[in-house]
């Protein structure tokens, strides 16, 4: 329709929208040249171009562990919010329920807290839960994997709710009708149905967790760190390009699962 | 094959009764249509047949089978929905085999009965087609065929028709109807649309603001209607008020005396008189036991058949519809032209007034 009807609203409306475009992913595309740079410390213009940076990123304990330790938070993270979030999706799409509105606000409420608050918090709640039982979890995985999945779970539930809302009641009732139990009724009819939703679920999640930075601040321990803290650690002393490969193998990372969200389900009709 | 009973079946919606009291016995093999207004209840009665809906109180019994407690998925019965509700990402043929494999069913025996379900409507071209692929009326025909292959107790058609052209929801009906026939199913299907009604049911029950109104044989709603409100959606155009008078008369609430022979002298009652069954003449003839003055006040031609509205001279207003001659033109009269408006004393009936 554009096409046909060229309009000089139309042509600066595009180019704003590029130029708003450009201007986030700019900093991304420099970081990510920055990374092959042969110079030792960041600068322009380039000397040369090498590889050598990645490995040098890869040869560091830190790097290389607090990536490690960030995919498996992500991937566990994602796992356990998605197991809890379902249910949870269901119960808000399927039932209307007292509280129902305020348990959807409420899921929405880590949106709105600033990172850093909500992980100084849940610090302060994991020191007062030891205090009263006993059993330590500030400090270790199991802490930082609870706070993960508390990140992961709000968008979980929204993107799987909206996909459950989308779902025809009918063809569950069609299903049900032809001798379906409604477990089976789920399972064969409105889990593919809303497959999408759970793979774009899955890869949000994930990259809600690995991008998190001020949640874990206070909740990693020694000699477990993630990649994003390992990478401020590393940026107070030091300023060189193995700094930017580690961001961009960070930001291919990123850019895929949110692709893959992106491609199950228009993620941008639901955020 | 299993009849239908319901017995006093009532369902309440907070404190409004959305179905109210009704009894109601289907033969097997026999194909029952539930006619009335939007929300007279009539999806909500289907439902508590499917199960998808518990009852207020009552029972329901297929066959001899109690179901009123049982769920949805054990009570055997083939729902077609208005919206078709195929499963968009199986293929047509894993559709219809679906019920079966809840059946467990063996495999080489669901693929043998999946073929014979489709061939039945015929669509067994079409068996590795998605549903998006098909047209309306073929994405029905598969919800047919997924109902039938059942072999359900009882077929459920909601508004099968309903999102058709006409033309095709005409030959669906016949189809329907050939289909109920030759399997000699139970079948309830519910419309509003009194024409549908009249061309597939054994029986129509009429339903009105959750309770049944009447129940008879198609011939028998369309030509004795029992109150005001089945006249009235049967077509009925002509409702007029008035009272029994001695020797088959009835005193329209105009004045006008007409003959009618089931008047009984002293009752209130409503004449009711279809606009097919009254005829327009240009001068009294003395042919119809009742020729009143009138005077044409529109006149609409429709082609084979010509739409009148007179007006007598107490102001009562009746429609009438005239059968054009062949090559006749336009409307035999016009607006405004003196005719006179005959009828014989059994063309109409008296309902109870509401
Ligand atoms: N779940 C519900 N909660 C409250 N009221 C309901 C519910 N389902 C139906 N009703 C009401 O019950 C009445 C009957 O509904 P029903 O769907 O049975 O009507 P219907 O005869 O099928 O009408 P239509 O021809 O429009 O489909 C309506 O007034 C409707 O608003
Ligand atoms: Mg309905």
């Amino acid at each position: 329709m554009e096409r046909q009807r060229p309009r000089i609203g139309g042509v600066l409306y595009r180019a704003s929208a590029y130029a708003v475009l450009a201007f986030v992913l700019a900093p991304l595309a420099v970081i990510v040249w920055v990374a092959f740079f042969a110079n030792p410390i960041i600068g322009f213009p380039p000397t040369g171009y090498t590889l050598r940076w990645f490995a040098r990123a890869w040869a560091s304990e830190d790097f290389r562990s607090g990536f490690l330790l960030s995919v498996q938070l992500g991937i566990a993270a994602a796992a356990i919010s998605l197991l809890l979030g379902v249910p949870a999706s269901i119960a808000i799409a399927r039932h209307d329920f007292p509280g129902r509105e305020a348990i959807n606000t409420l899921l929405m409420a880590p949106l709105v807290v600033p990172g850093i608050v909500g992980g100084a918090a849940l610090f302060i709640g994991y020191l007062a839960f030891e205090l009263a039982t006993g059993i330590q979890i500030a400090g270790n995985l199991a802490g930082l994997l609870i706070a993960h999945t508390l990140l992961a779970i709000p968008w979980t539930v929204r993107l799987v709710t909206a996909a459950l809302l989308r779902v025809d009641a009918s063809i569950i009732e069609a299903a049900v009708n032809l001798g379906a139990s409604p477990f089976v009724a789920f399972r064969r009819v409105t889990l593919p149905a809303i497959r999408p939703g759970l793979v774009a679920a899955v890869m949000l999640s994930f990259v809600i967790s690995f991008i998190d930075l001020e949640k874990s601040l206070f909740l990693v321990g020694p000699g477990r760190t993630t990649l994003q803290i390992a990478i401020m650690n590393y940026l107070e002393w030091n300023l060189d390009p193995t700094i930017a490969a580690v961001a961009a193998v960070q930001i291919a990372i990123i850019g895929l699962a949110l692709l893959a969200a992106d491609r199950a389900v228009g993620l941008t009709r639901i955020i | 094959m299993a009849g239908v009973t319901l017995q006093n079946v009532t369902k309440h919606y907070g404190t409004s009764a959305v179905v109210n009291d009704v009894s109601l016995q289907i033969a097997p093999g026999e194909f029952a249509v539930f006619l009335g207004p939007s929300g007279c209840g009539k999806t909500t009665t289907l439902r508590m047949i499917a199960g998808f809906v518990a009852p207020t109180s009552g029972s329901i019994r297929l066959g001899a089978r109690d179901v009123t407690a049982a769920p949805p998925h054990r009570r055997n019965t083939g729902l077609v929905f208005q919206n078709y509700a195929l499963f968009p990402h199986m293929t047509v043929a894993a559709n219809v085999a679906f019920g079966l494999e809840m059946r467990n069913c063996p495999k080489p025996e669901i693929v043998e009965r999946v073929k014979a379900a489709l061939l039945r409507v015929r669509l067994e071209a079409f068996a590795e087609r998605m549903p998006r692929q098909l047209s309306g009326g073929q994405q029905q025909r598969v919800a047919l065929a997924r109902a039938l292959v059942i072999e359900p107790d009882v077929l459920l058609l909601d508004e099968p028709l309903s999102n058709l052209d006409t033309k095709l929801r005409s030959e669906m009906r016949e189809e329907i109807r050939a289909l109920q026939q030759s399997l000699k199913l139970t079948t309830i299907l519910v419309t509003h649309d009194q024409e549908e009604a009249l061309a597939v049911g054994d029986r129509l029950v009429v339903m009105n603001q959750g309770r049944i109104e009447q129940i008879g044989t198609p011939a028998n709603i369309f030509e004795m209607p029992r109150s005001r409100f089945v006249a009235d959606f049967t077509g009925v155009a002509n409702l007029l008020a008035g009272r029994g008078a001695s020797g088959g008369r009835f005193v329209l609430a105009g004045g006008e005396t007409v003959r009618q022979a089931d008047a009984v002298a002293g009752t209130e009652a409503v004449l009711a008189l279809r606009p097919e069954r009254a005829e327009l003449l240009a001068a009294a003839s003395g042919r119809h036991a009742n020729e009143l003055p009138a005077r044409v006040v529109t006149a609409t031609y429709l082609g084979t058949v010509s739409d009148y509205r007179v007006e007598l001279a107490s102001g009562t207003r009746l429609a009438c519809r005239q059968t054009n001659e062949p090559g006749g033109g336009a409307a035999r009269f016009a607006p405004g032209e003196a005719v006179w408006i005959g009828w014989s004393e059994t063309a109409a009936r008296l309902v109870a007034p509401e």
